[in-house]
């Protein structure tokens, strides 16, 4: 990795940098996986500081913290709801596979053997903001929000091509889960390693067409 | 019984967080066990004042609970997720709070010697030590303007504000220490 690069994978992993010069860093570390480890890499140096000065808490925090949990949890529902679409789109994905092979066919199927479902998890700058699924065979892309913080504005998903253009696939609901429907023309261009960005932009979506907002979480489809 | 090495740390405190997405809380208390002092001591240098690191403390691993099943072990180490966590969670809280750090970073003290180090074998697990080693190599003053940084979340511009140094010189010599960083991490 070139120096510059490397510099700008630890400016952002230290949160140096502010307004624009931190939406440039976060788009293309967005865009560019080795920037993204690199950047990872750094994360995780710098993180090695927290072992200067550790320091065991008293007793009674273990107990205050251990109340403080809910009752009955139900705080990973919805990753697990999220899972058991995955999982049910997966079987589903496979059943359909099995089914055109096993059927005696009169003809191949004009349907690509591996169309697994491809999964991205999209991160912000802190955390987890959405797990999207994408099934080849049925040209629809699942979005379980996690945490996608847009105030007044909307969020809206935007497919990153190969060459770095941005094509919307619209403004996604930062709640629930939805499945939306992707334009034929756009299906092409997913595929693993595609890259998805999530920008904040105003209500309705981007007035232009293209993202005006700050990148708010990105993440690369990976074969299941 | 053979020390466990950093591979089998790590392992098992990924084990431990995929449970704990599950609801377990046998599994949490070892994430805490094995963690609690790392994090406390972040919090403690972000809060000067015990109580309120400890409300910080607790704000994170309640939130550590909540948020465990986002955990990706193939995107980041266990360690530096938790670290991340809660030194985002202290610096939002400070911010929340209206309070603009001021200090100047001259006035910055060196971190104590760490006499707790044997407390939590995780500390050696995963060579996090290094960092330290190689911001001792540092000048004094760059190593400080990345400590500022890291726990207090300080921007160039707020780093430059509060050094009393231009942007500029404060941006060459972060970069600098960065590409010295860069070398000894290997």
């Amino acid at each position: 990795m070139n120096e510059d690069d490397d510099l700008i994978a630890a400016e952002w992993a230290l949160g140096l940098l502010d307004g624009a010069d931190a939406d440039a860093a976060a788009v293309r570390i967005a865009a560019d996986p080795a920037l993204y480890a690199r950047a990872q890499w750094w994360r995780g140096q710098l993180a090695g500081l927290a072992s200067e000065s550790s320091i065991v808490p008293r007793e009674a925090l273990w107990a205050r913290i251990s109340a403080a949990l809910p009752v009955n949890d139900n705080s990973a529902n919805l990753i697990k709801r999220w899972r058991a679409t995955a999982l049910a789109m997966m079987v589903v994905t496979v059943g359909l596979v099995s089914f055109i092979v096993i059927r005696p066919a009169p003809a191949p199927a004009p349907i690509q053997q591996k169309e697994h479902v491809l999964l991205a998890s999209l991160v912000g700058e802190r955390e987890l903001s959405a797990t999207i699924a994408f099934d080849p065979s049925r040209g629809t892309l699942a979005v379980a929000p996690a945490t996608i913080e847009v105030g007044a504005g909307a969020a809206e998903l935007w497919i990153v091509s190969a060459e770095g253009t941005a094509s919307s696939l619209g403004v996604i609901d930062t709640r629930a889960a939805a499945t939306h429907n992707v334009a034929p023309a756009h299906r092409g261009l997913i595929a693993p390693g595609t890259s998805f960005v999530i920008t904040r932009e105003p209500q309705g979506g981007s007035p232009t067409g293209k993202a005006t907002g700050p990148i708010i979480a990105s993440g690369k489809l990976i074969a299941t | 019984m053979a020390a466990p090495t950093p591979d089998d740390e790590r392992s098992r405190l990924v084990a431990a967080l995929q449970r704990v997405a599950l609801g377990d809380r046998k599994a949490f208390h070892e994430v805490y066990r094995r963690t609690s002092a790392k994090l406390f001591g972040v919090c403690l240098r972000i809060f000067a004042e015990r109580e309120e690191a400890e409300d910080v403390l607790q704000e994170v691993y309640v939130s550590v609970w909540h948020k465990a099943a986002q955990f990706d072990p193939a995107r980041a180490s266990p360690i530096t997720w938790l670290v991340t966590m809660a030194r985002n969670r202290a610096i939002d809280r400070l911010r929340a709070r209206g309070k603009r750090i001021t200090t100047p970073i001259d006035a910055i003290d060196e971190p104590a010697d760490d006499s707790s180090s044997t407390l939590d074998c995780l500390i050696e697990a995963e060579g996090e030590q290094r960092i330290e080693y190689c911001l001792g190599t540092l000048p004094t003053g760059d190593a400080a303007l990345i400590r500022t940084a890291f726990y207090e979340g300080a921007t160039y511009g707020e780093l430059a504000e509060r050094s009393r140094q231009p942007l500029g010189t404060i941006k060459s010599r972060i970069r600098r220490a960065f590409l010295k960083l860069r070398e000894c991490l290997g």
